[in-house]
């Protein structure tokens, strides 16, 4: 073994183990800022997927949110649709769709469907942008609507199951009127303001003829 | 090994560690420099027609590939939680909210005034109101304050016109006229009596049965 000429190289030698132990430490302390503050890419085309334990899952995609459950059922789904409208949509334990709510041709649409795909109620506006509640039944027939008339009149029609009005409530800025008809769609009975002004009540038979009248 | 040989090898080291230690400097302060908190930075994702999801601390956001919102979930400004729908304008047409703890579905015509509303009222009952484009109600379905349920048509003014409702006992409908002055009522009287009447606008009556 050879001795050292440099009386130094001891103390240098002991610096430089202590400059490696510092920059070590600052090297570790540079990698955990960079994982902790580490950031997904920029706007990418590939949809985030997270997984659960039991496979259900919830993807985003350039289109909105969907979460599928364990049997791979879409469940709910919020974005833009298929058909480009703006939507919240829910499903059953089939993956039937139940619930929607979305913009059809840009107007409001709440719907709700029974296990077949029948639309069974509605609540939307319509063309005029007056606000429309609809009960249909199985055979998706309307029986029931809550609705503004084309001249502004609030109006409840009730419908046969043929979907012809049997009978309706409404009321102009005037008075109010009470009409029920039969299937041949023959007004038999009436009550409320005549368009003379008069107030009573009408009972008509199927051809229409009076049968009493008060007062 | 000299003792010179060793002398340079550990001058060479010594210059090495300076310049490692400037570049390890110099790394860490581009890191803080730059760093960012990751709950800050909203997840963007986008689809192949330039429309894009937007994930952020508040909500989420869909835009079509004009770049106009058209669906978001999470908090409004004023903090309220709420689904929203916007037509291709980017006006809301479609809310489905809690405000003040109370649920509410709302839809909108393209001035922004709400047509029609189902919602909880403040005795967390009921509510189905249709309204005109001056935002007056028309038509509305509801609990009254008595706890009857209750089907109201409203006149321009607001001012109620006719509506249907019942008590335990027995159902009435009455129809007013633009004075307010109830003109038909078929159903169950105050005294418990149950008839039909028609009066005059005076409020008298011109015609009773039984």
């Amino acid at each position: 073994m050879e001795h050292s000429a440099d009386p130094d190289l001891g103390a240098r030698v002991a610096r430089l183990e202590s400059s490696r132990r510092r920059d070590r430490t600052i090297v570790l302390a540079v990698a955990l800022i960079v994982l902790a503050t580490a950031q997904t890419p920029g706007p990418g085309s590939t949809p985030v997927v997270i997984r659960d334990g039991s496979g259900a899952s919830s993807t985003l995609t350039g289109k909105g949110l969907s979460v599928r459950d364990a049997a791979g059922h879409e469940r709910a789904f919020f974005g833009i649709d298929a058909d480009g409208h703006p939507s919240v949509d829910l499903t059953d334990s089939a993956g039937r769709l139940r619930q929607s709510m979305y913009l059809l041709n840009e107007s409001p649409v709440l719907r709700q469907f029974d296990g077949s795909g029948k639309r069974r109620a509605e609540l939307r506006l319509d063309a005029n942008n007056d606000g429309e509640l609809l009960l249909s039944d199985a055979n998706e027939k309307l029986r029931l609507a809550l609705f503004r008339t084309t001249g502004g009149d609030p109006e409840l029609g009730l419908y046969g199951s043929d979907e012809k009005l049997r009978a309706y409530f409404a009321t102009d800025d005037d008075s109010p009127y009470l009409v029920m008809r039969d299937a041949a769609g023959t007004t038999r009975v009436y009550a409320g303001g005549y368009k003379d002004g008069s107030i009573g009540l009408v009972i008509r038979d199927a051809s229409n003829a009076v049968l009493w009248k008060a007062p | 090994m000299s003792a010179g040989t060793l002398g340079a090898r550990v001058a060479g080291l010594e210059r090495s560690a300076r310049r490692d230690r400037a570049v390890a400097l110099g790394a860490l302060a581009l890191v803080l420099a730059t760093a960012q908190a990751p709950a800050s930075t909203p997840l963007v994702v986008r689809d192949d027609g330039g429309g894009t999801v937007t994930l952020s601390a508040g909500g989420l956001a869909v835009r079509d590939s004009s770049r106009t919102e058209r669906g978001a979930i999470g908090f409004d400004p004023a903090r309220s939680i709420v689904v929203e729908l916007y037509d291709a304008s980017g006006a809301v047409r479609q809310a489905m909210a809690v405000v003040a703890d109370r649920p509410l579905l709302r839809q909108l015509d393209k001035s922004g005034q709400a047509r029609a509303e189902l919602y909880l009222n403040g005795d967390a009952r009921g509510e189905f109101h249709i309204r005109d484009a001056s935002g007056v109600t028309r038509a509305a379905a509801f609990i009254g304050d008595q706890g009857r349920p209750e089907l109201s048509f409203y006149g321009t003014d607001g001012k109620q016109r006719a509506y249907v409702s019942t008590l335990d006992t027995s159902a009435f409908l009455v129809m007013k006229d633009k004075a307010g002055v109830s003109r038909v009522t078929i159903g169950t009287y105050q005294s418990g009596r149950v008839g039909i009447d028609v009066r005059n606008a005076a409020g008298l009556a011109t015609w009773i049965k039984p």
